[in-house]
């Protein structure tokens, strides 16, 4: 028994090892240096100060206003990449070459490096030469500072995010339709149920699995949101899309303040890993 | 006896106390400069990416600067201008870095006070290298040099010469206050431009705040480092630049999302009339490429008190193996005759030499170059402080909330003051 639990652990100790250089040692250097005041570019040493940066974090308006952004960010964000994601699913849930056309099509967006998106769309939004704004303007209606304004300037980011990650969840939703067994919708019809039940009553519970696990990696993957507003916005106007990670990166990279931005990057570690825990109960509750 | 331990004792201690009190003055590599011959090895240098002149510069150095070192060769990697100082510090505190010189612009007080960058007073003095011949963009820091200047980046006036004349202003008589300069921005609305090009994005705003402060007398810091740009000063600079796209209108009031590229881009397409920016934009201005306003733009010296200048320099990495041909790269940037060749070949006005800067040939061959010199007395940066550079970018952020009308002017600047207090707090710069 010793014997085989010494040859297991050996198979195991490079991925051990692995996991603890690449994710648990910066995960505790930032949990310590959170602790911590310590500047950069001061040249003093770093004097620890308990949970001083997390007292100064949650007093901190900026920083209350980043975690609000980011919270009506990923909220319609997630919500409308899904809804959207999984209408599409069903309707090129068929054979025949224009739906294969489409279903390819529909994953540029995906494809494309989010840095380089982001440009793309700073022209589209551009209010002087943008195509939105030349639609707009074909249409007789007057043309919009759509990065420029409080109102529109983070609806517009969603919109882009929404655009580039609906392919997402409609691929991974089209998969999971592709596993329903065509028997239960014929056992279903003998019945007599209509589309709608056997949309509700077959598809959703068939579903549910797939639907949870692309929730869970939807929301975390827009809670992290970093390059459309850094590149689009820089967190303006008036710190309107001033998301968390970029108020965190500019905190840590431009005043160097490593102690305080370590703080924040605890606490979206923290929020991430309280949200995949809670899908992940969610998500075994429906399996059961 | 006694008398021997005490003597030995006093000794000790005065030998100890010697060693003790502060680190030696640093050495230049060789006590007499190399020859070129001698010099070798690769030097690695971290290069400004995407200006004319860098660019110009660039090749210049493999054609010309690798021909007078045959032994040397030199490797430029080239970073973007929002990359090139988070880039240098993180080097620079990996305590291993490949590069022997860093090309930054305001970034020397943070490299310098991590002791990163090498002292350069000992190579000055050796070669008798005459250091008031450059001009100051912010070289040096706690009484020593640690830099060569590289580029002199000072704000002055662009105008549209073709514009002006159309609404009825004339062209040789550019405006020499804020009060003309409205004046001036409201007859380029009525003749159909935009009377000024101007960035209010959540990136920029702060350099031309600066700037404005400095034009009418005021300051940033007071002389113990104290932010004090909530001052009246302060909030008249402020309301100049908000009462520029809210009141008067002089500015395209998309605006509100327009960062570098698009204020320039704003001038360079023809839509607007005038412009306070960097010498560069001079030849960009007749750059078909880059220009839609070829033969039209005018520049002349900034009005006003005091004039923002900032500008990048060349600094040596403490770490770097090869400081000797490190400081001759440096000297050959220097140098008159390679910064009138880079103007010549197409690189931006922005000479750091004074005698490039003072040659009445190149005034009056270059119109720019007058306008430089014609501010030059005037000119001041940005405070010397580890900090400026996020107190910069915090600026930034209170000013596009004023802008917006999500704080008011005042209570913006109130906010800014504040931050930046305690950030120069934190790192020692101020007294609590």
């Amino acid at each position: 028994m010793r014997i085989r639990f010494r040859h297991v652990l050996a198979f195991m100790l490079p991925a051990i090892a692995a996991v603890a250089f690449f994710a648990i040692y910066p995960l505790a250097y930032t949990g310590a240096l959170s602790l911590q005041k310590f500047n950069l570019t001061s040249g003093a040493p770093a004097k620890f100060i308990g949970l001083g940066n997390y007292v100064r974090l949650f007093s901190d308006s900026q920083f209350m206003n980043s975690l609000k952004v980011t919270a009506i960010y990923t909220i319609w964000g997630v919500l409308a990449t899904m809804v959207l994601g999984v209408l599409l699913a069903l309707l090129l849930n068929s054979k025949g070459k224009l739906v294969g056309f489409l279903r390819a099509v529909s994953l540029v967006p995906m494809l494309i490096c989010s840095m380089a998106l982001s440009v793309a769309w700073a022209l589209v939004y551009n209010t002087n030469f943008g195509a939105l704004n030349a639609i707009l303007q074909a249409l007789g209606l007057p043309t919009q500072n759509f990065l420029g304004t409080v109102k529109t300037a983070l609806p517009s980011l969603i919109a882009i995010d929404v655009w580039q990650f609906t392919p997402y969840v409609m691929i991974l939703t089209l998969a999971g339709l592709k596993g329903i067994s065509p028997e239960l919708y014929e056992a279903a019809r003998i019945d007599g149920a209509n589309q709608m039940q056997c949309f509700w009553k077959i598809t959703i519970p068939s579903l549910r699995g797939v639907l949870v696990t692309t929730l869970v990696m939807r929301v975390i993957d827009t809670f992290k949101t970093f390059e459309k507003p850094l590149v689009l916005t820089n967190g303006g106007p008036a710190m309107s899309t001033d998301t968390i990670n970029l108020h965190v990166f500019n905190t840590a990279f431009s005043s160097w303040d490593m102690g305080y931005g370590s703080a924040g990057s605890i606490v979206i570690t923290l929020i991430i890993a309280l949200f995949s825990a809670a899908f992940i109960r969610l998500s075994r509750k429906a399996e059961n | 006896m006694k008398k021997l331990i005490a003597l030995l004792l006093a000794t000790a201690m005065l030998v100890f106390s010697s060693c003790a009190s502060g680190s030696a003055p640093a050495q230049a590599g060789n006590s007499a400069p190399a020859s070129p011959e001698e010099l070798s090895g690769t030097l690695t240098v971290m290069w400004l990416a995407g200006m004319t002149q860098t660019a110009v510069l660039k090749q210049m150095v493999e054609s010309d600067f690798t021909k007078l070192y045959p032994n040397l060769k030199i490797q430029m990697d080239e970073v973007p201008n929002n990359e090139i100082s988070q880039k240098a510090l993180l080097e620079a505190t990996s305590g291993a870095s490949v590069y022997d010189v860093v090309m930054q612009a305001g970034t020397l007080p943070q490299l310098a006070n991590i002791n990163a960058l090498e002292p350069l007073d000992s190579y000055i003095a050796r070669d008798s290298f005459d250091i008031s011949k450059m001009v100051d963009n912010g070289i040096s820091f706690k009484g020593n040099y640690y830099g060569i200047p590289v580029r002199y980046d000072s704000f002055l006036l662009h105008y549209n010469a073709t514009q002006f004349a159309e609404a009825g202003l004339d062209p040789d008589k550019p405006p020499t206050s804020w009060e003309e300069f409205e004046t001036y921005g409201k007859a380029l609305i009525n003749s159909g431009h935009y009377g000024v090009s101007r960035g209010y994005g959540n990136n920029i705003l702060a350099e031309a705040f600066v700037n404005t402060v400095y034009s009418l007398g005021g300051d940033i810091c007071d002389s113990s480092n104290n932010p004090v740009y909530n001052n009246e000063i302060g909030f008249k600079a402020l309301s100049i630049l908000i009462s520029e796209l809210t009141d008067t209108k002089i500015v395209d009031q998309a605006a509100t999302s327009w960062n570098y590229s698009e204020e320039i881009a704003g001038y360079l397409s023809g839509g607007t009339g005038m412009f306070i920016h960097y010498p560069a934009r001079y030849v960009d201005s007749n750059n078909p490429e880059k220009s839609a306003i070829v033969g039209q733009s005018r520049v002349t010296s900034m009005f006003g008190q005091n004039v923002l200048t900032k500008g990048s320099y060349a600094l040596i990495f403490k770490t770097s193996k090869n400081k000797d041909a490190s400081w001759e790269f440096l000297k050959w940037l220097a140098d008159a005759e390679v910064q009138k060749q880079v103007i010549k070949n197409g690189g931006d006005c922005n000479p750091t030499n004074l005698d490039v800067l003072n040659d009445p040939q190149m005034q009056a061959e270059y119109p720019v170059i007058a306008a430089i010199k014609g501010q030059f007395d005037r000119a001041r940066t940005w405070p010397l402080l580890t900090q400026t550079d996020a107190i910069g970018t915090n600026m930034n952020k209170y000013m596009n909330m004023a802008a917006t009308g999500a704080m008011g002017i005042q209570e913006a600047l109130d906010a800014s003051v504040a931050d930046a207090r305690q950030m120069l707090i934190d790192t020692g710069e101020l007294a609590e």
